[in-house]
C-alpha cells in the first residue's frame, strides 16, 4: 500500500486504477439493474396508454405541469451541481465539494417539497383511486384526441395508480440518493473526502444522474400525455 | 483512462493523479442550458393550442437526447471504456427486447370490444 | 459446532513442523461475531452453505407432504385449502430460497475468486450485505408462511394475489421482492470480480468453465431480477393500497403481470441451471482426466443460453390468452435454446469419450446430471411446440419436466459440486463408499419420483391438484415411494458430510490430481486464497499434459 493513496487502496486490489474501475463499473452495471426495473413500469405504462389513449389524456391533464416543469429544473441542476463536486474533489477544493455537496442535498429536497405539495394537491382534489377518488369530475369531460369516445372512468383510475407507483418508485430512489450524498457532505465536512477517494463522489454521482434521467422520462410520459391549458399552482 | 498500474511492484508506489481528468466548467454549463431548453421545448409543445395525441414522439425525441447528453457528458461516457459501453448498450437491449416481443404479443391479440 | 471441531483438529499440525503454515480461512476467528461480520468470500460462501441447505430441508418437508397427500386419490392428509399452502410455500422455498441462491451464493462465493486469482470478491461488504439482505427476504417470506401461508401458488398471479386470496401474501411477496435485491448483488459483485479481479496470465480464455457459468448466470441475475422485483412491487402496491395495476375492474390486465414475471422468471430457471452446468465442466474433466473437448464452445454456449433464455418466456402463457403470432414465435424461440444446451452435451459426451473415467461421487453425480438433464431438457421440446403444449400446460408432464431440469440438473449439479469441492472447502474427506452409495442412490430415487409424472401429465393430471382419478394411483404411490428414497440419499448426505468434518481423512491440497487453479492453494484456504499472487500459464484442464493452471506439475496418474 503505497502512501501517496493516503490508504485509499483496499487490501484485496492491486492498485489504484483497478479498485476505481472496478467501483465505477460496478455502479454502471447496478445502473443497468435499475433500468430494467424502470423499463418494467415505463412497458407496463405502455401498453395501458396504447389501450387507453383517451382517458390517459384527460387524467393526464389533471395533473400539474407547472410543478413538474420547475421539478425537472431542479432535478437538472441538482445533477449539475453533483457533477461539479467530483471537479472539486478531485481537485482537492475542499469548500467548492462541501458547497456542491450541500446544494445537491438542498436541491433534493426542494424536488422532494414540490412532489409532496403536488401529492398534497391530488389528496385535496380526489385523485386517488382505491382510497379518495371522485368519479363525478370526470362524468362529462370530452377527450382531447377524440371528443365523441366514450369515457371510462376506471381506466382513468388505471392512470392515476400509475401516476402514483411511478413517482413513488422515482422518489424513492431519490431520497436514497438524497441520503447518500449527505453522507459524502458529511464526510466533506469533516474532511475526509480527499482527492485520492474522488471515484466515491462519481459513483455516486452516476446515480444521481440515473435518477434524474428517469425523470427525463417520467415527465413527458405522465404529466405529458394529454393537453394544458395554463400553469398554476 | 490512462492506465499507469504495474503489476507486483513490491514497493506499490505508483504515480497516482486524481485530478488527471477534471471536467470542463463551461462545457458542462453549455449542457445544462442545452438539457434546459429541451425540457422548455417540451412545455411549449405540450401547451400549444395544436395539441395532438402524436407529440408523444416529440417529447420522447427530446427526452433520449436529454438522456444521451447526460450520459455522454455529465456521466463521462465520453471517455468510458468499452465494457462500460457494453454495459449501457445491454441494459438497452434488454429493456427493447422485453419492449418489443411483448408488444409483439399485445399488438397482435385479438382484443374484445372493452 | 462442526466448524469448531474442524479448527481443533486443525489445532494439530501432522505436517512437518518445520513448514511454515499460514492460518487458514476457519481458523481466522472462532466466536460467531467473527462469522457474522466477517466480509470474507469464503466464509460467506459457508454462512450460505448452512442457510441454504437449512432452507431446502424446509421445502423438502413441504415436498413430502404434497407427496404423502397424494398417497390417496382423495387426499390422503390435508384438506384442500392446506394443500394449496403447502405446494406454494414448496415452490417458494425452493425456488427463491434453494435453487437461486444455492450454488450462486455457496460456490460461486467461495471459488470465483479463488478460481480466478483473485484474494478477494470485487466488492466484499456488498458481498454479505447480500446475505443479510436475503435472511431478511426470507424471514419475511417465512413470516408470511407462518401466519396463514399463501395460496396463490409460487407464481403470485394476480388478481387472485391482489383481491381474492385471503392469506397472507403481503409479507410473501415483499420477501420475493427483498431476497431478488440479494441475488443482484451477488451477481454484480461475480460480474465486477471476473472482469476486474483476475490474476495476471488468467485471460478469458483460460477461465475455468464455471466461472463462464457463472459470468452467464451473474448476467441474467442482474438484468432479469428487477423487472420481476417491479412486478412484484407492482402487484405489492396494487394489494395494500387499493390502485390498480393488473385489476381488470380497473381495465388492467392480469396478464400483463405474467409478461412481466415471466421476463425475470423463465431466464431464473437458467439461473437454476448455468451454475450447475459449471460444475459439471470441472467434474467431468477432472474424473475422465481430460481437457473438455470444444472449451470456446462450451464457454460461449453458457452466454448463449443466458441471452436466448431471455427470449423465450411467453411459452409459459400459451394458452394464458396472448395472441397466436406471439404464441408461435415463442415456441420458435423456446426451441432455441435447447440448441446451446445440447452443445454443452454433445460436448461433456466427447470430452468422456475415450477418458481414463472413474466413478468417485462427484463423478456419478455428475454423469446422473447428463441423463437425467437430457430427460428434463427434452421433455421440454414437447412444451415448447404449441400443439402438445395446449394438451399438456399445467399437468404434471410441466411438473416432471421442470423436476428433472431443476432437482435432476441443479440439485444433483449442486450435490456433485459440494462433494468435489467439499475438501477444499474444510480440508477434510468424506466416506468415499457411502458418497458413491448416496449419489446412486438419489440419483435412482429421483428417476423413480418424477418419472411416473411424465404418465401421469401425458394422461391429464393437472398440476396442484389434491386429488386424482383412482386408476392413477399406482404412479402416485411409485412417485411417492420415490421421495422416500430421495430423502434417505439426503440424510446419508448429510450425516457422511458432517461426520467428515468431525473425524474425517485430512485432504491434501489436491485430493482429486486436478489441474484447475484452485487446487493450487491450500485446503482449507488461507484467508487470501493465495500465499502470493498466483499467474497463471495455461488453461484449466491440461491433464493431458500433466500441469497445473499455476504451472505446477498436476501429478495426474
Amino acid at each position: 500500500m503505497s502512501a501517496s493513496h493516503g490508504g485509499v487502496l483496499k487490501h484485496h486490489f492491486e492498485d489504484i486504477e483497478q479498485q476505481r474501475s472496478s467501483e465505477r463499473i460496478g455502479m454502471w452495471m447496478f445502473l443497468a439493474s435499475e433500468v430494467l426495473f424502470f423499463g418494467c413500469v415505463f412497458f407496463a405504462y405502455t401498453y395501458y396508454r396504447y389501450l387507453f389513449p383517451h382517458e390517459f389524456a384527460i387524467a393526464s391533464s389533471k395533473l400539474n405541469v407547472a410543478i413538474a416543469f420547475i421539478n425537472t429544473l431542479v432535478l437538472l441542476t441538482s445533477s449539475l451541481t453533483i457533477t461539479l463536486a467530483i471537479r472539486a474533489c478531485q481537485l482537492g477544493q475542499r469548500k467548492a465539494l462541501i458547497a456542491t455537496l450541500g446544494a445537491t442535498v438542498l436541491l433534493g429536497f426542494v424536488f422532494t417539497g414540490f412532489k409532496a405539495y403536488e401529492y398534497a394537491e391530488d389528496w385535496h382534489e380526489q385523485l386517488v383511486p382505491g382510497t379518495r377518488f371522485n368519479e363525478e369530475q370526470f362524468r362529462d369531460v370530452k377527450s382531447p384526441i377524440d371528443p365523441t369516445k366514450e369515457i371510462h372512468v376506471d381506466r382513468i383510475k388505471l392512470f392515476f395508480s400509475f401516476y402514483y407507483a411511478m413517482t413513488g418508485i422515482h422518489m424513492l430512489h431519490l431520497l436514497i440518493g438524497v441520503g447518500v450524498v449527505f453522507y459524502l457532505f458529511a464526510r466533506a465536512v469533516y474532511g475526509n473526502l480527499t482527492p485520492e477517494r474522488y471515484v466515491a463522489v462519481e459513483t455516486t454521482s452516476l446515480y444521481w444522474h440515473l435518477v434524474d434521467v428517469i425523470w427525463l422520462f417520467v415527465m413527458p410520459l405522465l404529466y405529458m400525455a394529454g393537453p394544458h391549458t395554463s400553469l398554476h399552482f | 483512462m490512462v492506465d499507469h498500474s504495474t503489476h507486483g511492484n513490491s514497493h506499490g508506489h505508483v504515480e497516482d493523479n486524481p485530478a488527471a481528468h477534471v471536467d470542463n466548467v463551461g462545457q458542462l454549463f453549455i449542457i445544462y442550458i442545452l438539457i434546459a431548453i429541451g425540457t422548455v421545448i417540451s412545455l411549449f409543445i405540450n401547451m400549444s393550442p395544436s395539441w395532438k395525441q402524436s407529440s408523444v414522439v416529440i417529447h420522447l425525441a427530446i427526452s433520449v437526447i436529454q438522456a444521451g447528453l447526460v450520459g455522454y457528458f455529465w456521466m463521462h461516457l465520453r471517455r468510458a471504456d468499452p465494457l462500460t459501453w457494453l454495459t449501457v448498450g445491454g441494459a438497452i437491449f434488454f429493456s427493447a427486447l422485453q419492449f418489443i416481443l411483448t408488444l409483439g404479443d399485445i399488438l397482435t391479440r385479438h382484443t374484445g370490444a372493452y | 459446532m462442526s466448524v469448531a471441531s474442524v479448527n481443533e483438529l486443525r489445532a494439530v499440525p501432522d505436517e512437518s513442523p518445520k513448514e511454515v503454515r499460514h492460518k487458514s480461512y476457519l481458523e481466522e476467528g472462532y466466536s460467531i461475531w467473527s462469522w457474522l461480520f466477517t466480509v470474507d468470500h469464503k466464509r460467506i460462501g459457508v454462512l450460505y452453505l448452512v442457510t441454504v441447505f437449512g432452507f431446502f430441508l424446509v421445502g423438502g418437508i413441504a415436498a413430502g407432504l404434497i407427496r404423502l397427500n397424494l398417497l390417496s386419490p382423495s387426499g390422503a392428509i390435508l384438506d384442500n385449502d392446506t394443500y394449496n399452502k403447502v405446494f406454494t410455500a414448496h415452490g417458494v422455498v425452493m425456488l427463491f430460497f434453494f435453487l437461486i441462491p444455492s450454488i450462486p451464493g455457496i460456490l460461486g462465493n467461495f471459488f470465483v475468486p479463488i478460481m480466478v486469482g483473485a484474494k478477494d470478491m470485487a466488492f466484499p461488504k456488498l458481498n454479505i450485505a447480500s446475505w443479510y439482505v436475503w435472511m431478511i427476504g426470507a424471514a419475511f417470506a417465512v413470516w408470511g408462511l407462518l401466519i396463514g401461508g399463501i395460496d396463490t401458488g409460487w407464481t403470485l398471479y394476480p388478481p387472485y394475489s391482489t383481491r381474492s386470496s385471503s392469506a397472507s401474501v403481503l409479507p410473501g411477496a415483499l420477501g420475493v421482492f427483498i431476497s431478488g435485491f440479494s441475488s443482484i448483488m451477488t451477481g454484480l459483485n461475480i460480474i465486477v470480480t471476473i472482469h476486474k479481479m483476475r490474476a495476471p496470465g488468467m485471460t478469458f480464455g483460460r477461465l475455468p468453465l464455471f466461472i463462464w457459468a457463472m459470468y452467464a448466470t451473474s448476467l441474467i441475475q442482474l438484468l432479469g431480477t428487477p423487472v420481476v422485483a417491479m412486478a412484484v412491487l407492482l402487484m405489492i402496491i396494487e394489494r395494500a393500497t387499493g390502485l390498480g395495476i393488473f385489476d381488470p375492474t380497473m381495465g388492467g390486465d392480469p396478464v400483463l403481470f405474467q409478461h412481466l414475471f415471466w421476463f425475470y422468471s423463465h431466464p431464473a430457471v437458467y439461473i437454476m441451471i448455468l451454475p450447475g452446468m459449471g460444475v459439471i465442466n470441472e467434474v467431468i474433466t477432472c474424473f475422465s482426466r481430460k481437457n473438455i473437448f470444444g472449451y470456446k464452445a462450451v464457454a460461449w454456449s453458457s452466454v448463449g443460453i443466458a441471452v436466448v433464455g431471455f427470449l423465450v418466456w411467453a411459452h409459459h402463457m400459451f394458452v394464458a390468452g396472448i395472441s397466436y403470432y406471439a404464441a408461435l414465435l415463442f415456441s420458435f424461440l423456446s426451441m432455441l435454446v435447447a440448441v446451446p444446451s445440447a452443445i454443452k452435451m454433445f460436448n461433456w459426451t466427447a470430452t468422456l469419450y475415450r477418458g481414463k473415467i472413474t466413478f468417485e461421487a462427484p463423478m456419478i453425480f455428475a454423469l446422473g446430471f447428463m441423463v437425467l438433464f437430457t430427460v428434463g431438457g427434452l421433455t421440454g421440446l414437447y412444451l415448447a411446440t404449441l400443439g402438445t403444449d395446449i394438451h399438456l400446460h399445467d399437468t404434471y408432464f410441466v411438473v416432471a419436466h421442470f423436476h428433472f431440469v431443476m432437482v435432476g440438473g441443479m440439485v444433483v449439479g449442486l450435490l456433485a459440486g459440494i462433494h468435489f469441492y467439499w475438501p477444499k472447502m474444510f480440508g477434510v474427506m468424506y466416506s468415499d463408499f457411502w458418497s458413491r452409495f448416496a449419489a446412486v442412490l438419489i440419483i435412482v430415487g429421483y428417476a423413480l419420483t418424477f418419472a411416473p409424472q411424465f404418465y401421469l401429465g401425458l394422461h391429464g393430471m393437472p398440476r396442484r391438484y389434491p386429488n386424482y382419478p383412482p386408476e392413477m394411483r399406482v404412479f402416485n404411490v411409485a412417485s411417492t415411494a420415490g421421495y422416500f428414497v430421495q430423502g434417505v440419499g439426503f440424510i446419508m448426505v448429510a450425516t457422511y458430510l458432517i461426520l467428515s468434518l468431525i473425524n474425517g481423512k485430512r485432504a491434501g491440497r489436491n485430493p482429486w490430481k486436478a489441474t484447475g487453479i484452485e487446487w493450487a492453494t491450500e485446503s482449507p484456504p488461507v484467508l487470501h486464497n493465495f500465499e502470493k499472487t498466483p499467474v497463471v500459464v495455461c488453461g484449466p484442464y491440461e491433464y493431458p499434459l500433466n500441469v497445473m493452471q499455476t504451472g505446477e506439475k498436476a501429478d495426474v496418474r
